[in-house]
């Protein structure tokens, strides 16, 4: 009956495929209740691997049999009245509008019903929002349109783009098995460890959220919320931003790598040394080529969904930035834009990226398609922008 | 419930006036809540204004529905 | 048709015996029925405009990757066709309802406030004309979803303004709907007409007026703080400023959750005259029904944070907004134990009216238990921003509003027009509806189960195959509403049978007392209620 995301994956669609649906749309109830599903098919809720994840799971397999029960004793009343009750059977109406002992029975029995459902939820709640003693604390900061992960008592982080090439979403390339919920850095967590979740949102509101872990957290700017999971199995799980964020709501994935301990304490270490790594000097400076090609990253991880790959912008909704007028003015003022952001448009600010970052992806832009002012932006000029602020 | 004929001319003068006091009494209530709502903002505590607004609703609803059951 | 007395009602008409023609008659009318006519159809209207974004929206999603429309444009399409369903068809369309039949109903000759009736209808159609217009401004119509959170909504272009605007002429136009309609009801009534021998359309239309004066201003003042935060330099909604994302949910939510009612109670109303009518049998347990109308309407009022069950409230607030939603199943359950005791060993036969308010009986039903379903705190953390709330609220505001409006519409058409619809082509209507609204909305619980998030324009492979069966039932479902038109043409020109005062043989309510069509005035001597 439960079909995952993380298991069997349907292959290239055919009309084959959509006319199974359409016969399976009619018997869908039927194929629910006896568990019998279609392999394509999705029907159910994704396979929980933490405590409460399947706490939620048991509950509507619970839920799902007291409504069947009530939808068939409901609508046999009904349709035997349908059947039996009508006019070209020959049936006489019955004059009867009031009977007050029915009509406390059928107040008095759901409300019991909903008790026994209460009861088993009440326990649930009271477990999801316990955050006390974890083991691991992240934080995730959902941004226009990313994921960034900080891992809190290990002082690193980074952010999580889709992975998805644009040529798969524009149909010019056959789909791959994770379209759509594949990122370039995922996040790693521990077996079998508390992992407290701190979720914050730099720009709007999104939704943070892994099914298998029944974890589903708004991310509001300005404010921190918590939740936590404890996964309980190895694998790699998916979901998406469930908050709607504007343009590119549909194509900010979550993903989590759930390790065995020793690969996370692997993990973590080469963190920690890429961290060391790259922790760039402010003051060095770089060959333009060097910013460029750095900054090409930058610009198709996150600018390339408004101002396009080309730079050309969407006419009406994005500006160029192919000969720009701000692209190709001082230095100084692109930076300040670029940190600030752009009060009223959908320009936000930028300034969580590194300096080098920033400076890579000026001297991107400065340096492409139509644009040649040949000069690099340097980090310690972006430095000396974010002071003036 | 079938229709007597027999029934006579209203008051039209009356009528209006009744027609106009409850309209201003529901338009009333519209202005107090549009008003309310933006106030309770002001007053910096959203549980508290909230609640006071959601009381003043509750109370109304019953207010309103018990009068109108006695007519 | 001797309900009318002649000789005065005649007189009485050549003193205000000026009716201007063509266009003229309609802007300047102050007639109930003119004016219910034209809330009809301008409901039916936007129904069609919601509709074909419904349906760009579904060929968008016919299969994964980006076909039709960009992302941008895609989330202006979701948006305003919540908005334009919600604002422009449900809600006028009842006022439509309420406009014909509440004055017929309980013996009055017109509305209480004539004149403003017709200030209300004419306010609609220049807001409809903004938010459809909207998508012609620089930076396209308003992105952010119908529930327009900030900071999102503060991000937008000016599309967002029409928006707002728009909300707040609809708004306005409901409040003075509803005043109009409070007053008709309490002051107006026949002698005899007391408050518990009002029929249920009547009653459901009085709370729900009730629930639009509480809740219309609350709206309004929530879109009011989105615009002063937008341009005048407040932080309602601004963190950086001190204010709170989130209380605008709490706000919006306030009006949203009874909005629910708004949408859903009128239509318990009309189901409620055409079961009895239909079973040949009173309605069983008429002052239980108006209790759990009662009921719905004030539970209505602290269910709001429902929506809000992943923004992170304390346990506390969990808890009791989860047991407060529970209980709404409560008053429910006993309207839909009330309507099927009331066919139980009736006399039945299902002309198109009965087969619609069946159908709404058996779908509201289903959206009730998804409904309950999203009550539960912990299940709604996976399915909440699913498309199983897609077709959960589907379930309720299409199987249950817009069936509702169908039965009511075919039910009073020949009163309306003096013309009996076509049986055959109503149940083409109702049977190609009913089969096409599952294979449409069905599949979005599986959709929503397995995590597919709504308001996304593209979606992981696994999604495929039941978003490909919803959008072949949307189709079916859109075309299938031609068919409506075609009948409601047809009764309009006069093409069938001619109807009767009192077509249905179990119909008991004063408007059947009066001729069809109604005549242009009725009951200028209120009737007599035994």
């Amino acid at each position: 009956m439960v079909r995952n995301r993380g298991g069997r994956r349907a292959p290239a669609r055919t009309v084959v495929a959509s006319s199974t649906g359409n016969s399976a749309a009619v018997t869908g109830i039927a194929a629910l209740a006896s568990g019998a599903a279609n392999a394509a098919l999705v029907f159910d809720l994704q396979p929980p691997v933490t405590p409460i994840a399947q706490q939620m799971y048991d509950l509507n397999v619970l839920i799902f049999w007291i409504c069947v029960v009530i939808f068939c004793a409901v609508f046999g009343v009904m349709f035997y009245s349908i059947f039996k009750h009508r006019k070209s059977v020959g049936h006489k109406a019955a004059q009867f509008h009031e009977n007050t002992t029915v009509e406390i029975v059928w107040t008095v029995i759901p409300f019991l019903i909903l008790l026994g459902m209460a009861w088993p939820a009440t326990k649930t709640i009271l477990a999801m929002k316990d955050t006390s003693g974890p083991d691991i604390t992240i934080k995730v900061t959902g941004y226009q349109w990313k994921w960034g992960y900080d891992y809190l008592q290990d002082g690193f982080g980074f952010y999580s783009n889709l992975a998805t090439p644009l040529a798969q979403i524009e149909n010019r390339e056959p789909k791959g098995e994770h379209y759509l919920l594949e990122v370039d850095r995922p996040m790693v967590v521990p077996i079998g460890a508390k992992v407290r979740m701190l979720v914050t949102a730099g720009d709007v509101l999104h939704s943070w959220s892994v099914p298998a872990f029944g974890v589903k957290q708004d991310a509001i700017p300005g404010f921190v919320r918590d939740t936590w999971f404890k996964a309980e199995k190895l694998g790699t799980y998916r979901g998406q931003c469930s908050e709607l964020c504007g343009k590119e709501h549909g194509f900010m994935p979550v993903v989590v790598e759930v390790k065995s301990k020793e690969d996370y304490a692997a993990w973590v270490a080469t963190q920690k040394a890429k961290v060391a790594a790259a922790a760039d000097d402010p003051a060095k400076v770089w060959t333009e080529a060097d910013l460029a090609a750095k900054g090409a990253v930058v610009y198709a991880a996150n600018c390339a969904a408004c101002h396009q790959a080309n730079g050309k912008g969407l006419p009406g909704a994005f500006p160029a930035l192919d000969g720009s007028k701000i692209v190709n003015g001082p230095t100084a003022a692109q930076i300040a834009l670029v940190l600030a952001g752009k009060a009223g448009t959908a320009m936000p600010a930028w300034k969580q990226l590194s300096n080098v970052d920033i400076a890579a992806v000026i001297t991107y832009t400065r340096n492409s398609w139509g644009n040649h002012s040949g000069e690099a932006v340097q980090p310690a000029q972006v430095v000396a922008a974010r002071k003036e602020q | 419930m079938a229709a007597d004929l027999s029934g006579k001319p209203v008051d039209a003068a009356r009528l209006r006036r009744a027609n106009l006091r409850t309209a201003l009494a529901v338009g009333a209530i519209a202005v107090l809540f549009f008003v309310g709502v933006i106030a309770a903002q002001f007053v910096g505590n959203t549980a508290t204004g909230m609640s006071v607004v959601g009381a003043a609703v509750l109370l109304f609803l019953a207010f309103a529905i018990g009068r109108n059951l006695r007519k | 048709m001797s309900a009318i007395p002649h000789d005065h009602a005649a007189d009485h008409h050549d003193d205000h015996g000026y009716h201007p023609t063509g266009i003229m008659r309609w802007l300047t009318t102050t007639n109930h029925k003119d004016i219910g006519t034209l809330y009809l159809l301008f409901s039916l209207t936007m129904f069609f405009v919601g509709g074909c974004m419904a349906l760009t929206i579904r060929a968008e999603l016919f299969q994964p990757g980006m076909q039709i429309v960009h992302p941008e444009f895609f989330n202006s399409l979701t948006t305003l066709h919540g908005l334009i369903m919600i604002f422009g068809a449900i809600m006028p369309a009842a006022v439509g309802f309420a406009n014909w039949q509440v004055p017929l109903m309980i013996g009055a000759p017109d509305m209480a406030f004539a004149r403003m009736n017709n200030w209300s209808f004419w306010l609609l159609p220049p807001a409809a004309i903004m938010l459809v217009g909207s998508f012609f401004v620089p930076g396209g119509a308003a992105a952010g979803g119908w529930t327009l959170y900030p900071p999102l909504s503060v991000q937008a272009g000016m599309g967002m303004d029409l928006t707002i605007f728009a909300i707040h002429i609809m708004g306005a136009s409901s409040i003075m709907g509803s005043i109009n309609i409070i007053t008709t009801i309490l002051n107006m009534r026949a002698p005899g007409m007391t408050m518990m021998k009002m029929p249920l359309f009547v009653w459901t239309w009085l709370i729900t007026a009730y629930l639009l004066i509480a809740v219309m201003p609350v709206l309004a003042g929530s879109v009011t703080m989105l615009l002063t935060d937008r341009h005048f330099g407040t932080s309602f909604f601004n963190a950086a400023g001190g204010g709170d994302p989130v209380l605008f949910q709490h706000v919006f939510w306030f009006f949203g959750h009874p909005e629910v009612y708004i949408m859903i109670l009128p239509s318990f109303g009309i189901v409620s005259q055409i079961i009895p009518t239909f079973a040949r049998k009173p309605l069983f347990g008429y002052a239980s029904m108006v209790y759990a109308v009662a009921s719905i309407a004030i539970l209505s009022f602290i269910v709001w944070a429902h929506h809000m069950f992943t923004v992170g409230m304390p346990a506390a607030g969990l808890l009791f907004f989860m047991y407060a939603t529970m209980l709404i199943a409560v008053p429910t359950g006993v309207k839909v134990f009330n309507w099927l005791a009331t066919m139980w060993r009736g006399s039945m036969t299902f002309e198109t009216p009965m087969l619609f308010s069946v159908g709404f009986l058996f779908l509201f039903t289903m959206g009730g238990f998804t409904g309950l379903v999203l009550a539960l705190t912990p299940i709604d953390i996976q399915l909440q921003d699913t498309y199983y709330v897609v077709a959960h609220f589907h379930y309720v505001l299409v199987a249950g509003s817009l069936f509702a409006f169908f039965g009511g519409a075919y039910y009073w058409l020949p009163k309306w027009t003096g013309t009996m619809y076509n049986e055959k082509l109503g149940q083409w209507h109702f049977w190609c509806s009913m089969i096409f609204f599952n294979i449409t909305f069905f599949p979005m619980h599986f959709l929503g189960v397995a995590g597919m998030p709504r308001r996304i324009p593209d979606y992981a492979q696994q999604f495929t195959d039941w978003n490909m069966v919803a959008t072949v039932g949307a189709f079916g479902f859109g075309l299938s509403q031609l068919i409506f038109v075609v009948a409601l043409i047809k009764c309009i020109r006069g093409d069938g049978a001619k109807a009767p005062a009192k077509p249905w043989e179990g119909a008991d309510t004063l408007e059947w007392t009066v001729p069809s069509p109604a005549p242009h005035h009725t009951f200028e001597t209120p009737p007599h209620v035994a």
